[in-house]
């Protein structure tokens, strides 16, 4: 079971581990909340589809990429590629773009469709 | 006349299509366009040397969408082409089956041709879509992630 430690910014709702229900779940429980959100193969390296995360004092993409890799060295490898895709409100942005309370973010790896 | 609702531009679904049936909603009641392009995408039954059985296409509901307008909205400013679709299919998909459809229609060839290929090419790397293959190897079935390929980065920087 996921038990968030108080210190970690990660709240009470634990990680989501599918995001079938993602497009009905777009409103956010608590107002200074980040919704957090991974697709394909990180999605299956982390376990974690979907979590919220404690926006407070978190500024930009990297500082949200910076909070995740302190989970544990597993995450902290995941977020340090540079290959990572990284989006916000669905809009592909780099790790200087500004978040805010209430905004979703989503990491990725590179695309494959087609 | 060649206007068409926007959101019938882009469909992302777990159904088939018909090729047959695009075409005619490209052409019905558009009189002014000659040209009519489609491009067709199957599951193919290799990659890389190994013997494929299937891919699993997954997608980021919104964002996917918003990225296909996005891309259709480029090529219109950059082509003057009457209609477009978009079809790209999710789920599980087996050897043989369509994937992605894109038909554009357009006064005279040229336009239409190069938009197609614009949307396929920024499609590949831009839109928030992702493969996983099942592959046979030895008798045994695994499952992998494809990796992005660097070609289609370049071909679709040709572009820019």
């Amino acid at each position: 079971m996921f038990v968030p430690s108080p210190m970690d910014g990660f709240t009470r709702i634990a990680c989501l581990l599918n995001n079938t229900k993602l497009q009905q779940s777009h409103t956010l429980r608590e107002n200074i909340m980040i919704k957090i959100v991974f697709f394909a193969a990180l999605r299956e390296q982390l376990a974690c589809a979907e979590l919220s995360l404690n926006a407070e004092d978190v500024k930009t993409v990297g500082d949200v990429k910076q909070r995740l890799s302190d989970k544990n060295s597993q995450w902290q490898q995941t977020f340090s590629k540079a290959s990572l895709l990284s989006a916000v409100n669905h809009d592909m942005v780099d790790d200087s773009h500004l978040v805010k309370s209430g905004d979703e973010v989503a990491f990725f790896p590179p695309v494959t469709g087609g | 006349m060649t206007s068409q609702d926007p959101l019938k531009e882009i469909s992302i679904q777990a159904e088939d299509f018909s090729l047959a049936d695009e075409v005619a909603l490209l052409e019905k009641d558009n009189l002014t366009d000659g040209a009519v392009v489609t491009f067709t995408g199957r599951v193919r039954n290799n990659n890389n040397g190994n013997s494929v059985t299937s891919l699993t296409l997954e997608h980021y509901p919104g964002m996917t969408e918003k990225s296909l307008a996005k891309i259709i909205k480029q090529a219109k400013e950059q082509w003057p082409i009457g209609r477009v679709k978009v079809i790209h299919r999710i789920g599980e998909l087996f050897i043989g089956e369509q994937i992605v459809f894109v038909g554009v229609t357009s006064k005279h060839r040229q336009d239409a041709y190069a938009a197609n290929e614009f949307i396929m090419d920024y499609l590949k790397v831009k839109a928030p879509f992702w493969k996983k293959e099942k592959i046979t190897h030895a008798g045994k079935t695994s499952e992998n992630w494809l990796a992005a390929k660097s070609s289609d980065t370049d071909k679709a920087d040709l572009w820019s």
